[in-house]
């Protein structure tokens, strides 16, 4: 028995205890400020031009494309409008009737429309010595009879007009990310049965023996039967072949006519030059599209499946996976609510589940935005208006800045947010589309596209991947949640889902961690300073002078490679080297200055 | 830091590492047991003992096809350890339980750390007492001497360091044979070239292997070592020779080393590692074992008790059998003098039978690897060969053969022959002589007519035989004077008369001798045995002009006899002062007036300009080159690399890369798109497709030598740049060194520096400078090892030269 005193002593001490606990977690969501976007700003200041309205001040030369597929002209008007160049086509070329050959920055050709009639054409662009980039090859039968033309492609022999190769191998130092072998083996089928599917890239090519002189940045695996044969002579798919005054590059492919070739005409334009600047967004986001939700739906299905409802399987299965794959990545998750996904469920949504996911959000310092396209039940304005409601009762102070458009066309879909009272949101975010842009601005709003599908990774968007983050130092991972709640198929239930999203961003993307990891607000503002970014740059010798609009609260970010040399001194911003030759700069002043070496480069003693 | 640094801290290291095992070693494992001999004797045991095992524990377990790293040192940790606990009676077992114990205590947290280091340093009291009391009795207790030994490794340092610290590379071409054959070492292929005496190349390898020195290393500081043993033997076998305990010793190696008269081909090969002169060094020590022998024979002691002396005389005959054959020969002549003046005791019973025993001891020592190699099938190497050759051959033996020997190749012009009536060539006259110059008996055989009586026959007879003879004793002194100023002084002083200096000092050792031997009979012997040794030598050395059969050449005789002349000095020096000593009575004045000489003649000498200058080889390989080859090696991991070169650079980096040669690369160069190349030359491209050439590395280093080298040679345009004129050139045809000599290395090193510019402007991004300075520079060509790059080009002299040469459409 104890005494009287000492039952006292206890209880206080356990009353002490328990108020201890509930206060510490009371005073984490009363101080965590989860009711406000960390992420607002002021947006008066912010400025979003069109992307269409060019500043022709700061146009740094002219491109020529020479062909006529719609897509590989579609792939050089946005790498233009990314780098800066005025495209002109051949038939504008033709109208503007002058015997003298312009001064090209590159002649992009389309090698299969190539016939023996517009081959002067491109001899002429040859002897002037402009670089070329052949996006197709020419056909087999016209290298054949024009020994002139395979000799400026720098093949000495054909020596088969079509293989079937087992994968390709891409090199290092080409495009962002390093080297990669696009082969799906044995291995690789019995540890993932659907690990066929990930080889999508068109790998029926033609074989051509290379002059020397050559370098190769892709080339092809052949299949068995090829093991004796000597490496040099393996089917090459990207190449260049340089003479002491001409530059030609080579793609043996189709890459050319999809957002690949964006990277890729990046990477060889570095190639034509001791040194290379270019700006870049430097940004990554990953983005949960329609989640979380806060209404019970398809009740009857998950239980079978999880034994739990919608928004238990949300919060309590879902939200941990998403926060370990933040970890991992150092990322800060953006989410896109939705009240619901089916509207026309009649179930009410739970506000509270509201704030507590932006408590959530808060501890990892993520972002919330809307969805807003229904996946069921109402338009487009009518679930805007519906969510409106919901978010004004229970979250009325928390600012969304971004919107998930899926695919709807971004003019609408603004003039839809702005007539909504979604006034806040400067961000649309769409799904991939090959006939567009990947980021630009329209109407006061940032228009941004999805670049890569969290649970999928073939190996043509694993080049896209790389293309983008040469080209933009830009990635977005979008991963859908409404299949979740309404799977049609085992591959739609959560853990086959986690197991390939969480496996495709935490192996694929650490290739990239250099990028900064933001918010989709963030990121947005990001590429808003790259469109805004004027730039004069000089290149004396070893020394490099940047003068540019950048600042310390809105730096500028630049990859510059520099090939053997190395970075010695830098004033106005600061450098980190990224993969061999090339760094990340950032810009904090107006001014600045980077001097490089080309020293010998002996190690230990002189 | 700098190649130069980097070069002293190697030079230190090699020498930590060498006197550890060449000296320390022996010191720890046999200290006790060598208590008999005077310090310099023990120091010169225990250096024989060093060599001795190295040579041999590396030659047997070659033979056994076990040598290792991990065997080596258990081989070393075996015989010294064996012989540390028996000599010394080291209860090892008790040390190794007592040592077990502390440690499972401690581990055990029975004693703590305070403890445990209390214990240990209280159970090592004694032996931390014994090398205190070591450093205080050798150390402070001969302060001048240690002095006096600075000096002469500063001395060193000044005359042969510098060059080491400018000059990085071989300062012989014969250094990457020797290089090759110690490679092959590694690959447990000894005797690689056939059979040859390794000593020098074992050593080179043990420390090689067991200490991780690059070869290349401790081939171009080899040199260093080598002098400094040279005259640590000379000081030890002077210290010990010197009786008067003054610092003669010291001014003997001052004498060696210093004076500013002497031919620099005297020093050019000490600044190489070269097995000669590493057998140099055990001459003289042998020398003193041998002579210790009779002394202490002399003294009393017993067969037992000396005989000592014997084996390590006979460690060091086969040491320096086992390194080179020339220094063996040297011994051998300093043993004729030796048997000479010590004649009436060699030929006693009880010394001839252990001196013989000794011999043969010390040839079976060291031949025994040699043979056992041979009866397993290795052959001898070529210049094995060629010195018996030399040897078998050696002089006419006529008195003046070309008085009736015609000689292929002579030009006649002018002279007359005279015949026998039976048509024999009797005489050729030179031009101005006639036949009255002709001797009686020459005229009779003209004639065919003797009228001579047999009194007159006899005489005429021996006059003929006599007069040449009589002529040579008289041109005798002349000969040797011309032969010491040719080969041993500078060329300035090649009319001189300095060169009658070495005969005076053989009338002084003449003179000393009888002096000694009358006041100390054996001291006399001794003196007298060092005289007629270096008369002998001499002899070797003027064996050409004097018409003796050559043993050696008169070069490589004038490097042994130049290394007894400060000896012949110190010993007539030393026994005047032991002379003096006598007459007074007193050791003192001789000491003081011996250390006033020595400082005197240091002082005038280094006042009067004395002193040499700092010797000097041109090295065949450019300092940078050696700079970027050590870097390359340190940074690169192994085998990821290829050095593109003339040819030194294959023997260096065999170990950790690859080497492709220059002239390999230009004949595929002339092959491209279809050329054409001497066909005799093609036969080392093995390459299926000759037109194309890939080298599977990630780095490419490609030496260029903007001022081509004069390797081995200078011809009209020596020193000049590479040039287009160069590179325009015909590729010369050639499988031997010759591409790389003379005009040819300019035309090779044009060619490659055109081809390197035409490379760099096809693949700019590929290629970078690595290192450049005006006579040298280095390119690095960073390749994808799956995706490799042609290096054949169009560069713009593919194909040119004098001869036609067939480009293939």
């Amino acid at each position: 028995m104890i005494s009287r005193r000492n039952y006292v002593s206890i209880t206080i001490m356990m009353v002490m205890v328990f108020f201890l606990f509930i206060f510490s977690g009371a005073a984490k969501i009363a101080l965590s400020n989860f009711e406000k976007n960390e992420y607002d700003f002021d947006r008066s200041k912010l400025q979003i031009r069109n992307t269409s309205e060019v500043d022709e001040a700061s146009l740094r030369g002219t491109v020529l494309f020479y062909g006529s597929s719609e897509k590989m002209l579609h792939m050089a008007q946005q790498w233009c409008s990314y780098r800066r160049y005025i495209l002109t086509t051949i038939s504008e070329e033709q109208e503007a009737e002058t015997d003298e050959i312009p001064a090209y920055s590159l002649v992009l050709i389309d090698g299969t429309s190539l016939t023996e009639e517009n081959l002067e054409d491109i001899y002429a662009y040859a002897d002037a010595h402009i670089p070329l980039v052949f996006a197709s090859v020419p056909s087999v039968k016209l290298l054949r009879e024009n020994s002139k033309l395979s000799q400026l492609l720098g093949i000495t022999n054909i020596q088969e007009a079509s293989i079937t190769l087992d994968g390709m191998t891409l090199y290092e130092n080409f495009l962002m990310g390093g080297k990669v072998i696009y082969q799906v083996t044995e291995s690789d089928i019995k540890n993932d049965k659907n690990a066929k599917k990930r080889q999508d890239l068109n790998l029926q090519i033609p074989w051509f023996i290379l002059n020397s002189g050559s370098k190769v940045y892709m080339d092809g695996i052949l299949p068995e039967g090829y093991e004796d044969l000597d490496a040099a002579y393996k089917p090459p798919v990207i190449w260049r072949y340089m003479t002491p005054t001409d530059t030609v590059f080579v793609v043996n492919n189709n890459f050319m006519e999809s957002d690949i070739g964006l990277g890729m005409l990046t990477a060889m334009e570095g190639e034509l030059s001791d040194f290379y600047v270019y700006p870049v967004v430097n940004a990554q986001s990953i983005v949960e599209l329609n989640y979380p939700t806060f209404t019970e739906e398809n009740t009857e299905r998950l239980h079978e499946i999880y034994s739990r409802d919608s928004t238990a399987v949300l919060r309590d299965l879902v939200w941990p996976g998403i926060a370990a794959v933040s970890a991992h990545n150092q990322s800060y998750p953006s989410v896109c609510f939705t009240s619901k996904l089916d509207y026309s469920v009649t179930a009410h949504p739970n506000g509270e589940l509201l704030q507590y996911y932006l408590q959530l959000l808060r501890e990892l310092h993520g972002e919330a935005g809307i969805s807003m396209v229904p996946w069921k039940g109402k338009s487009v304005e009518e679930k805007l208006a519906y969510d409106k409601r919901i978010y004004d009762a229970y979250a009325d102070e928390y600012t969304m800045l971004f919107a998930y458009a899926k695919d709807l066309d971004a003019e609408e879909a603004a003039k839809m947010l702005d007539t909504s009272g979604f006034d806040d949101v400067f961000t649309i975010l769409r799904d991939y589309d090959a006939t567009d842009s990947m980021i630009g601005a329209i109407d006061g709003k940032i228009v941004l596209q999805i670049s890569n599908e969290g649970s999928s990774h073939t190996f043509s968007e694993d080049l896209r991947t790389k293309s983008f983050q040469t080209v933009l130092g830009y990635s977005v991972i979008g991963q859908d949640f409404a299949q979740i709640v309404y799977p049609e198929n085992k591959n739609d239930q959560w853990e086959k889902v986690y197991d390939r999203f969480s496996r495709y961003t935490n192996t694929y993307w650490k290739n990239y961690d250099y990028y900064d990891e933001l918010t989709l607000s963030e990121t947005a503002q990001r590429c808003n300073r790259y469109f805004q970014l004027e730039y004069d740059l000089k290149i004396q010798g070893e020394r490099i002078s940047i003068q540019s609009n950048a600042s310390e609260e809105h730096p500028a970010y630049f990859v510059l490679q520099t090939g053997a040399r190395t970075i010695q001194d830098m004033t106005g911003g600061t450098y980190e080297l990224i993969n061999d030759g090339r760094y990340l700069i950032t810009l904090t002043d107006s001014k600045a200055v980077i001097d490089c070496s080309n020293k010998e480069q002996l190690t230990f003693w002189r | 830091m700098s190649m130069a640094q980097l070069t002293v801290i190697q030079i230190i290291q090699i020498f930590a590492v060498y006197t550890l095992v060449m000296v320390f070693l022996p010191v720890f494992a046999f200290g006790n047991k060598m208590q008999r001999f005077s310090f310099p004797l023990r120091m010169m045991a225990y250096y024989a003992i060093g060599n001795f095992f190295v040579i041999n524990a590396v030659l047997y377990l070659q033979l056994l096809h076990i040598s290792y790293r991990p065997t080596l040192i258990l081989a070393t940790v075996a015989f010294y350890g064996f012989f540390m606990v028996r000599n010394r009676n080291l209860d090892v077992k008790a040390a190794f339980f007592f040592l077990l114990e502390m440690m499972d205590r401690r581990h055990n947290r029975r004693v703590g750390r305070k403890t445990f280091w209390r214990i240990m340093r209280k159970k090592t009291k004694a032996l931390r007492q014994a090398v205190w009391e070591w450093i205080v009795e050798y150390v402070f207790g001969y302060i001048p001497e240690w002095v006096a030994a600075i000096g002469i490794v500063a001395l060193i340092w000044y005359l042969f360091g510098g060059n080491y610290l400018e000059n990085f590379g071989y300062g012989a071409s014969d250094i990457p044979v020797h290089n090759y054959w110690i490679n092959e070492l590694s690959k447990e292929n000894l005797f690689c070239s056939g059979i040859y005496p390794f000593g020098m190349h074992t050593e080179v390898y043990f420390l090689h292997q067991v200490f991780g020195f690059d070869t290349y290393v401790l081939l171009r500081l080899w040199g260093m070592i080598n002098i400094c043993c040279v005259c640590f033997a000379m000081l030890g076998f002077l210290g010990w020779l010197c009786k008067s305990k003054s610092f003669l010793p010291y001014l003997g190696v001052y004498l060696y080393l210093a004076p500013c008269f002497i031919n620099s081909e005297i020093w050019n090969r000490f600044l190489s590692a070269l097995p000669q002169e590493y057998g140099m060094i055990f001459i003289l020590p042998a020398m003193a074992f041998l002579f210790a022998f009779f002394e202490e024979r002399a003294n009393g002691a017993t067969e037992d008790e000396a005989k000592l002396n014997l084996f390590f005389f006979a460690l060091n005959l086969a040491l320096s059998i086992s390194i080179h054959f020339y220094p063996a020969i040297s011994i051998l002549i300093l043993c004729i003098g030796c048997g000479i003046a010590f004649v009436k005791t060699i030929f006693k019973k009880e010394y001839f039978f252990v001196i013989l025993k000794t011999g043969l001891f010390a040839f079976a020592l060291a031949v025994l690897p040699m043979m056992i190699a041979y009866v397993g099938g290795k052959p001898l190497q070529g210049s094995m060969g060629w010195a018996l050759g030399v040897m078998k051959n050696g002089g006419s033996k006529d008195d003046n053969p070309s008085r009736y020997l015609i000689e292929e190749g002579k030009d006649y012009e002018g002279y007359s022959f005279v015949f026998a009536p039976d048509g024999t060539l009797v005489a050729i006259l030179e031009p101005g002589e006639t036949t009255e110059d002709l001797t009686p008996e020459e005229q009779a055989q003209v004639s065919g007519v003797d009228n001579r009586s047999f009194v007159q026959k006899v005489v005429d007879k021996i006059k003929s035989k006599a007069q040449p003879k009589i002529e040579w004793i008289c041109n005798f002194p002349k000969s040797v004077k011309s032969e010491t100023n040719l080969f041993i002084l500078k060329s300035e002083y090649r009319d001189s008369d300095y060169g009658y200096v070495v005969l005076w000092l053989i009338i002084a050792l003449i003179v000393v001798s009888v002096g000694l031997f009358v006041v100390i009979p054996t001291s006399g012997q001794i003196t007298a045995s060092i005289g007629i040794g270096y008369f002998f030598t001499m002899l070797m050395f003027c064996a050409g002009r004097l018409g003796f059969p050559v043993i050696m050449d008169a070069r490589r005789g004038s490097f042994f006899f130049y290394y007894l002349i400060p000896v012949a000095i110190i010993t007539v020096l030393d026994a005047g002062f032991l002379l003096l000593e006598r007459w007074h009575r007193s050791t003192r004045i001789s000491k003081e007036v011996a250390m006033v000489l020595s400082l005197s003649i240091l002082c005038t000498t280094y006042i009067g300009g004395f002193i040499g200058t700092p010797n000097e080889v041109e090295s065949l390989e450019y300092p940078g080159a050696i700079t970027c080859l050590t870097n390359i090696v340190e940074g690169s991991k192994p085998f990821t690399y290829t050095i593109i070169s003339a040819n030194d650079e294959l023997r260096m980096v065999e170990e950790t890369g690859y080497h492709y040669e220059v002239i390999s690369l230009l004949k595929h160069l002339a092959l491209y798109q279809g050329g054409d190349y001497d066909d005799a030359s093609r036969d080392d491209l093995s390459e299926v497709d000759k037109g194309h050439l890939y080298i599977p590395t990630e780095d490419i280093y490609v030496f260029i030598e903007r001022i081509p080298l004069d390797y081995a040679g200078h011809y009209e345009g020596s020193g000049q740049r590479v040039s287009a004129e160069g590179a325009a050139k015909m590729l010369p045809s050639s499988n031997s060194l010759s591409v790389y000599t003379l005009e040819n290395r300019w035309i090779c090193m044009s060619k490659m520096y055109y081809w390197m510019q035409a490379f760099k402007k096809l693949h700019p991004d590929a290629v970078s400078l690595y290192y450049a300075d005006s006579e040298f520079v280095c390119y690095r060509i960073h390749q994808n090892t799956f995706s490799l790059y042609d290096l054949c080009i169009d560069y713009g002299y593919n194909h040119c030269g004098e001869k036609s040469i067939t480009v293939n459409d």
